[in-house]
C-alpha cells in the first residue's frame, strides 16, 4: 500500500490511481434488438445518462440533457432526425447535436456509435 | 482499525440500521435514534430530477439499495507540531461511548431529507472533536479518512461531530480519499461552536473516480461566534453538497468558502444556506470553480432572513473559471428576506482563460503552461487565503496544484 505519511502523494496509492489520462471511453450500452427504428432510448453508460435514437436503421447517441435547462431529453419525442425537448420545446439533431429552435441556442454532445455483431458502444470523449 | 469485525459484511438494507448498532454496542437512544431514522427515511420518498434542489444532479446516479457497506476508522494526525492534549478526537463510534452527553444531541437531531435520514439509520464511522471551553488550538487537527472501494458497489457513510465549547478555537480538517470503484458516500458533518468560540473546519473531498457523493454539513453559530468552512472539491465522479449554517446568537459569523476544480466528466452540485435568525449576524459566500473538458458545476447559494433578524449582513460570491467550450457552470442565488433593516449581496462572475492576460504573462517570457498554471493559482489562492494559518494555506495550495497537473496535464512545477 505504500507509505503511509499522508504528506507524501508520490507514495500514495490513493493518488496514483487519481491521475487519469485524458482518454476516450468506449462503453458498451446492448444490443441492436434493444433500440427499435423511430424510437429514442436512454441508457447508462458510465454513470452518464445517454440517449440512442434510431433514424432508419442509424443508431445515433446524444447526451440526455437538453442545452438550454437540463431537462432529459430522452423523454422528447422523435420526429426523423430531430428530437423535441419534452420541457420547453427545444430541437436537436440528434445527428450532429445542434440546436435547431429557441429555447436552446447551445448544441448537445454526441458520441460516435460503434455496433459490432450486433453489440452496439458508445464512445464518450472523456 | 474498525470497531465492525472485518468478517462481518454488512449490505445497505433495513436490518443492517439495528445490526450496526448492536456491532457498536450503542446505548438505548442511539439505537432508539437509528430506529427514528429509518422511519424517517422510509417515509420520503425518492427524491426525483423535477424536484428543484434535484433539477440538474440526476439523483438516480446515488441510488443506495443493495450496497455493500464500508467501515472506516479515520486516522488522525495534527498539521504541523502542537499538542493535541485534553482534545477529544476519536472515531464517532468510539466517542459514543467515551462522551456520550457531548455527542447525544447531535445524534437526536434530525433532518428531513432523505439522505440525512440515511446517514442517520446507517451511519458507521466518521469524526468526532470535542474542544473544551477555553482551548486554543495552534495546530489544525485532521482526521483522515481512506476508503478502499471493493469489487463491487459500496457505501460509506460516516457521521462527524464538531463541539467547539465557549470561548475555544480550532481548525479541523476531514480529508476523505477514496480508490476508484463505484461507491455511493453519504458523509454528514454536524458543527456547533458554542458562544465566542471560532472553528475553521476544512473538508476535502478528493474521492477516485466513480465515487458518488451526497455531503451535508449542518452547523450552528451561537452567540459571538465564528465559522468557517471550506470545501475543496477536487475528486469524484458526482458530488453534491448540502451546506447550511444556522446563525442563532446574536454577533455571529458564518463563513462558507469552496473550491472545485472539475475535469473530465465530473460533475459538482453545491446547495448552500444560511439562515439569520435572531439578529446582528453576518455570513460570508465565495465559491470558485475551475471547470475543464465536459465538467458541470451547479452553484445553489440561499439566504433566508427570518423576521426580526435586523442588521443582518449576509453576502454570497460565485465565481466560475471555464477553461473548456464544453464545460458548464450554473449559479443560482435565492434569498429570503422577511426583515426590513438588512444588507443581502449576491453575485455570480463567469470568465473564460483570458487571451490578454495570457498574452501579457508570455510576453513577460512565461511558458504557455506556467502562465496558465499562474492564473489558475491565482483564482484559487484568493479563497485559499482567507484560511488562518500558513501551514493549512501551504498544505491546500499543494493539493490544488497536483490536482492542476492532473486536470490540465501540465508538468510538474520546475
Amino acid at each position: 500500500m505504500g507509505s503511509s505519511d499522508p504528506e507524501d502523494p508520490s507514495a500514495s496509492f490513493v493518488f496514483e490511481q487519481a491521475v487519469r489520462k485524458k482518454m476516450p471511453t468506449k462503453v458498451k450500452v446492448g444490443r441492436i434488438e434493444d433500440f427499435p427504428a423511430g424510437q429514442v432510448r436512454v441508457v447508462d453508460a458510465d454513470g452518464e445518462r445517454v440517449a440512442v435514437a434510431n433514424v432508419d436503421g442509424q443508431l445515433y447517441a446524444f447526451e440526455d440533457r437538453c442545452s438550454h435547462d437540463d431537462a432529459p431529453l430522452g423523454e422528447g419525442e422523435l420526429e426523423g432526425c430531430q428530437v423535441e425537448c419534452p420541457r420547453h420545446g427545444a430541437r436537436f439533431d440528434v445527428r450532429t447535436g445542434a440546436a435547431l429552435c429557441m429555447p436552446a441556442v447551445v448544441p448537445i454532445a454526441t458520441y460516435p456509435v460503434q455496433v459490432t455483431d450486433g453489440a452496439v458502444a458508445v464512445e464518450l470523449d472523456f | 482499525m474498525s470497531m465492525l469485525a472485518d468478517d462481518k459484511q454488512l449490505t445497505l438494507e433495513p436490518a443492517a440500521s439495528q445490526r450496526l448498532s448492536t456491532e457498536l454496542q450503542e446505548p438505548g437512544w442511539a439505537v432508539e435514534g437509528r430506529r427514528a431514522a429509518l422511519t424517517l427515511y422510509n417515509g420520503l420518498a425518492y427524491p426525483k430530477g423535477s424536484d428543484e434542489q434535484w433539477r440538474r444532479t440526476d439523483p438516480e446516479r446515488f441510488r443506495p439499495e443493495g450496497r455493500a457497506m464500508l467501515a472506516v476508522t479515520p486516522t488522525f494526525d495534527t498539521l504541523g507540531d502542537g499538542a493535541l492534549d485534553n482534545v477529544l478526537h476519536r472515531s464517532l463510534d468510539q466517542a459514543l461511548h467515551q462522551d456520550e452527553e457531548a455527542v447525544r444531541p447531535f445524534l437526536l437531531e434530525t433532518v428531513p431529507e432523505k439522505f440525512a435520514a440515511l446517514n442517520g439509520a446507517w451511519r458507521t464511522g466518521g469524526t468526532f472533536v470535542h474542544v473544551p471551553a477555553g482551548r486554543a488550538l495552534e495546530t489544525p487537527i485532521r482526521a483522515r479518512h481512506d476508503v478502499a472501494v471493493p469489487e463491487g458497489p459500496g457505501a460509506f457513510v460516516p457521521r462527524s461531530v464538531l463541539l467547539a465549547e465557549e470561548n475555544s478555537s480550532a481548525t479541523v480538517i476531514e480529508h476523505f480519499e477514496s480508490t476508484d470503484g463505484d461507491l455511493l458516500a453519504v458523509p454528514v458533518v454536524q458543527i456547533r461552536v458554542k458562544q465566542g468560540a471560532r472553528m475553521q473546519y476544512v473538508m476535502v473531498c478528493r474521492w477516485g473516480h466513480g465515487t458518488r457523493a451526497v455531503a451535508r454539513l449542518q452547523a450552528h453559530v451561537e452567540k459571538d461566534a465564528q465559522l468557517r468552512v471550506l470545501v475543496l472539491g477536487i475528486g469524484g465522479s458526482v458530488m453534491k453538497t448540502f451546506m447550511v449554517g444556522d446563525l442563532e446568537g446574536v454577533g455571529s459569523k458564518s463563513e462558507m468558502l469552496g473550491l472545485i476544480f472539475a475535469n473530465g466528466r465530473q460533475h459538482f452540485d453545491i446547495d448552500s444556506l444560511h439562515n439569520h435568525l435572531v439578529p446582528n449576524t453576518s455570513s460570508d459566500v465565495l465559491f470558485n470553480v475551475a471547470l475543464n473538458d465536459r465538467s458541470r458545476s451547479v452553484f445553489g447559494g440561499n439566504i433566508y432572513v427570518a423576521p426580526g433578524a435586523q442588521k443582518t449582513d449576509a453576502y454570497q460570491k460565485n465565481r466560475n473559471l471555464i477553461l473548456s467550450d464544453k464545460a458548464r457552470a450554473d449559479s443560482m442565488p435565492k434569498l429570503e428576506i422577511v426583515a426590513n433593516d438588512v444588507r443581502c449581496t449576491h453575485g455570480a462572475t463567469f470568465t473564460t482563460y483570458d487571451a490578454d492576460q495570457r498574452f501579457y504573462l508570455q510576453s513577460r517570457g512565461l511558458k504557455d503552461a506556467d502562465a496558465r498554471r499562474l492564473i489558475i493559482t491565482g483564482f484559487f489562492q484568493e479563497v485559499i487565503e482567507r484560511l488562518e494559518g500558513q501551514v493549512l494555506v501551504d498544505w491546500l495550495s499543494s493539493l490544488m496544484q497536483e490536482k492542476m497537473e492532473t486536470a490540465l496535464g501540465l508538468p510538474p512545477e520546475a
